[in-house]
């Protein structure tokens, strides 16, 4: 009997000397981890870009980012307030963005596809930084080159605005 | 029979009677000896992923264990704090020359009010050894590695500052 007792326990120490060597003391930390979710960035327009009515002569057109019009020679007819294009950025607070403005837009006659004009256009500022509450604007300008004889009607047209995080 | 018996009987009071009656002895020194080695202690630097702007679908990123630039597909991070994304650098401190098994808990929770996010796939630094989960202290009993894991943005993801903590774990092999 104390032979049985001997070996049963001899085998059971042999056992737990394994588990306890692939076991040892462990440490643990809860590290910690952090991530900041921002307002998406969106852009859209408040005011359409608006060369105003004009004249079919040859000449240009513009339309300062500022608002300002000017044509060379004197082709604008008055009752119609030429406009920048206005837009409206909101985001995250106190973020810088970018924007980007296409180089040029093709205006079209409205019953007349083969009648255009072209004209380029610039923004006001390349970015910005958006304000306490999120918010901010920029404008775009451009120059409209209009042809001897250009036919009579109303032209419109469509070009893309778009704005990113810094 | 009887004669038997009683040898018997003598055999048995004698051994009793030797010793208590302190008799021949012997004696020896036995030696004993533990070992004591300095505990392992693991301290980890937070690991920050920087502002990101979600999208309408789920998105994710993931920070690289050795660190910088992070993987970000869906083009979510504001690129102006990329360059401040840092991977979790771990410090370990135990006995000089030991080596060691690194662990992770397999998800862990980023909140913001009742918003969160999941961070999983936890990932180690690699060692030159090609084992990066069984590492060995230096001779000054030292070790470092950085954690990395993908971080799971949902659709429309609430904006505001999520925080929380991971698991890890080190024992000596």
């Amino acid at each position: 009997m104390k032979a049985l007792l001997a070996t049963a326990a001899a085998a059971a120490f042999v056992i737990a000397t394994p588990a306890f060597a692939q076991a040892g003391p462990t440490s643990s930390v809860n590290a910690d981890a952090d991530a900041t979710i921002v307002t998406p960035i969106h852009v859209s327009q408040t005011t359409g870009l608006n060369f105003g009515s004009i004249a079919a002569i040859a000449g240009t057109v513009t339309v300062g980012s500022n608002g300002a019009s000017t044509s060379s020679p004197n082709m604008l007819v008055p009752g119609v307030t030429p406009t920048a294009g206005l837009f409206a950025v909101t985001g995250e607070p106190g973020l810088a963005y970018s924007n980007t403005v296409a180089g040029d837009v093709t205006l079209t006659n409205t019953t007349d596809s083969n009648a255009t004009m072209s004209a380029t256009l610039s923004p006001s500022a390349p970015g910005g930084t958006l304000s306490t509450t999120g918010t901010d604007s920029f404008t775009v300008g451009g120059v409209l080159t209009v042809a001897d004889a250009q036919k009579p009607g109303s032209y419109s047209g469509t070009y893309s605005v778009s704005v990113q995080y810094n | 029979m009887r004669l038997i018996l009683a040898a018997t009987a003598a055999m048995l009071v004698l051994p009793s009677a030797v010793f208590a009656q302190a008799g021949p002895s012997s004696s020896a020194t036995a030696d004993a000896s533990a070992t004591v080695v300095q505990p392992l202690q693991v301290d980890c630097d937070t690991m920050h992923f920087g502002q990101l702007a979600p999208l309408s679908s789920p998105t994710y990123v993931i920070m690289p264990a050795q660190g910088s630039p992070l993987e970000d597909p869906y083009d979510i991070v504001v690129p102006g704090t990329r360059d401040f994304a840092t991977p979790g650098n771990c410090h370990v401190t135990g006995e000089p020359g030991l080596s060691y098994h690194v662990s992770f808990a397999d998800s862990a929770t980023l909140s913001h009010g009742n918003d969160t996010m999941t961070l999983s796939a936890f990932t180690i630094s690699q060692e030159v050894d090609g084992q990066p989960y069984d590492r060995l202290l230096s001779s000054t009993g030292s070790n470092g590695f950085g954690v990395g894991a993908k971080l799971n943005v949902g659709a429309n993801q609430p904006p505001g500052l999520y925080t929380g903590t991971y698991l890890v774990s080190v024992q000596y092999n």
